[in-house]
């Protein structure tokens, strides 16, 4: 059995600066840079991060609306077939390297084109944050949610129609929407709608791209909770991108923390909240409201803004907003360690802090 | 029978139930409620119906060539409005109602024709520009800044003059010279368009390039240059006039406002002791083309603020 449903390896996302009047390529912004991770099938994993940080982008280049620079992205492979393909790539010999890169014609989705990369659309999906963005405004419900199953051009119009109503009634809707207009709706519904759009083709993975963040405070439980029970129903898989903290730790299972274009700590939920290994997690963390006024608590207040992407500090990305910073951390990459089980964390001096 | 009218009863309310139809009935009720667009409506659907009815109102001399306007003799001073000719004649006697009545069908012609041809080759053009970027959009970018370099009237009467002077000419010269307009503010709406979620929404279903600009970028972005083209077709006709009466349209005695205007050039200032002699001469084609771009612009106007979708339901 597949356990990974997605196996993202040293996965770049570049976007060139261009200036003069020759468009010369001058620099890049590193929105991601070398960044390895798995998705497990059924889980709910958040990513978190601030803003610029390259979560979206690594989201939108999983769903290929962005070409990754570099790097695989395997869908639906086994541990081992990864790692055998990732081995012949690493080897150094031509002709082994020739062969891997044959193999990643069907495997890595990044190389997907045409019909393969159609059939795929099928099965990855996104919702977007901001509804009243990610709906047409000139079509109604029932074509937009048709869309997708329209365009795979293997449905008939009896299936598309009957499956609009389905989809409708799954996300608590009703018939009646169909014939209307997304301005027509409340916020939340317009959600609801988008959800029913990003599962009309039955995917296996769907990006929650802050599917929350634009919602009234009181509508967001209620997606929340209509998003955990369609992963229920219908065992789908989330990358769940927010900079929500407690949203993600009421759904995810697991929790990924990005830095500048870099994975920082990857854990279970309760590991990271309970035990934040990573300077940069810690202060997130600490960051969290408490709902009680007379709670003392020390905060770890960052201090500086985010470094510019286009040249990234030396070294450890995040060492000059750290206060642990060592010299070791301005000159050396830190790379992904497992320090407990199942809980990776990338920093130089994670056993000399916690 | 009575179930046989019902059904199509309730068919006919599906039909008017069906949402676009309700958005554009919703829309045409605005509408009508400005006085602005009532006037503008009103005076162009008046020219809409002199042009329908030119043959009934004017019957031509020669039905093979309507737009060959009368004249009643050789006499060189044009004449008052009288019985025979109610808004009076040209020099050489030309009827200035039948030039009239029929330059009603002329202004239609250049201004659809011209219209037509600019936004198609605008939307098209302006289309693959804005959404695929790169060296397309370069290429015809520049190709608009040359066109935006040059003096427009100048252009174009070398133009004509090239080709050969007629109202057939001055029609494919404005052609020539006017989708850059069209090109370039349906490139600019796109490309405003092309990064919003939904069209991304759209690519990660799988839609191709072509359903995303048809489906999902057009029916967004369209409304304001359909607007501008309405409004450009009362102008569009006034350059074409501004042309004839340069003296690059048709041969005189052809039913063309800016062509009757031009033939009486000569005639715009009577003789010393009456210097408004033969005002009707002027005044009365030119008041005609004022109208119809003053038609235009307030149905544009108007249908602007009804019609365009970032500026409804405010």
């Amino acid at each position: 059995m597949n356990e990974h449903i997605l196996d993202i390896r040293r996965l770049k996302k570049y976007y060139p600066v261009k200036g003069g009047v020759f468009k010369k390529h001058i620099a890049d912004v590193k929105a991601v840079d070398d960044l390895d991770l798995t998705i497990r099938k059924g889980e709910c994993l958040g990513l978190v991060g601030e803003s610029g940080c390259g979560k979206t982008t690594l989201g939108k280049t999983i769903l290929r609306l962005h070409e990754a620079t570099e790097g695989r992205i395997y869908y639906n492979q086994s541990a081992e077939e990864v790692d055998r393909i990732e081995g012949l790539l690493d080897s150094g010999d031509k002709t082994k390297i020739a062969e891997a890169r044959q193999l990643l014609q069907q495997v890595d989705l990044t190389k997907m084109s045409g019909k393969d990369l159609l059939k795929l659309r099928r099965k990855i999906q996104i919702v977007f944050q901001d509804p009243s963005n990610s709906l047409n405004p000139r079509m109604l419900v029932k074509k937009i949610i048709a869309e997708p199953l329209y365009v795979q051009g293997v449905y008939s119009a009896r299936e598309i129609e009957e499956r609009v109503l389905n989809l409708l009634n799954t996300v608590g809707m009703a018939k009646e929407h169909m014939m209307r207009y997304p301005h027509e709706f409340s916020g939340g519904q317009r959600q609801r709608i988008a959800v029913a759009r990003a599962l009309a083709t039955n995917p296996d993975f769907v990006l929650m791209d802050e599917p929350t963040s634009a919602l009234d405070v009181s509508v967001q439980s209620q997606i929340l909770n209509l998003l955990m029970q369609l992963q229920k129903d219908f065992s789908l898989t989330y990358l769940f991108v927010t900079h929500h903290l407690l949203v993600v730790k009421y759904i995810s299972n697991r929790i990924a923390v990005m830095y500048l274009g870099k994975m920082v700590e990857l854990g279970a939920t309760a590991g990271i909240f309970k035990n934040p290994l990573h300077p940069y997690t810690k202060a997130l963390l600490s960051a969290i409201p408490i709902p009680d006024p007379a709670s003392e608590r020390q905060r770890i207040i960052l201090t500086g803004d985010v470094p510019n992407p286009i040249n990234p500090p030396k070294g450890c990305r995040f060492h000059p907003r750290c206060s642990w910073a060592v010299d070791r951390c301005r000159e050396e990459i830190p790379v992904l360690e497992e320090a407990e089980k199942e809980h990776f964390v990338a920093c130089h001096r994670w056993k000399e802090i916690s | 029978m009575s179930t046989e009218l019902k059904q199509k009863t309730t068919k006919k309310e599906g039909f008017l139930s069906h949402p676009a139809v309700k958005e554009f009935t919703f829309s045409a009720k605005r509408f009508l409620k400005n006085p602005l667009s009532i006037i503008g409506l009103t005076i162009i659907l008046i020219f809409a119906l002199i042009a329908i009815f030119a043959p009934v109102l004017a019957p031509p001399e020669d039905p093979y060539d309507p737009f060959k306007i009368p004249h009643d003799g050789w006499k060189t001073a044009p004449s008052p409005p009288s019985p025979e000719h109610p808004l009076g004649t040209m020099e050489q006697q030309y009827d200035i109602l039948y030039g009239i009545i029929w330059g009603t069908r002329s202004a239609f012609k250049i201004g659809f024709f011209i219209v037509m041809a600019n936004l198609f080759i605008g939307i098209i053009l302006g289309s693959l520009a804005g959404y695929f970027g790169g060296w397309f959009d370069e290429i015809i970018m520049r190709i608009t800044d040359m066109f935006y370099a040059l003096p427009f009237l100048v252009m174009a009467m070398a133009l004509v003059v090239a080709i050969g002077r007629g109202l057939q000419s001055i029609i494919i010269v404005m052609i020539i010279l006017g989708w850059p307009t069209y090109t370039r503010m349906i490139r600019g709406e796109i490309m405003a368009l092309r990064d919003k979620d939904f069209i991304l929404a759209a690519k990660a279903g799988g839609a191709k390039s072509l359903r995303i600009i048809i489906q999902h970028i057009l029916p967004n972005s369209i409304y304001s240059v359909l607007i501008v083209a309405s409004m450009n077709i009362g102008t569009t006709v006034l350059t074409a006039a501004a042309l004839s009466f340069l003296g690059l349209g048709s041969e005189s005695g052809y039913a063309d406002w800016g062509q009757m205007v031009s033939m009486c050039r000569d005639w715009i200032v009577g003789p010393p002791d009456n210097r408004l002699a033969y005002w009707y001469v002027v005044f009365t084609p030119g008041f005609v083309i004022a109208m119809f771009v003053l038609g235009w612009n307030l149905l544009g106007d108007a249908a602007r603020d009804v019609f365009d979708p970032k500026m409804r339901r405010k």
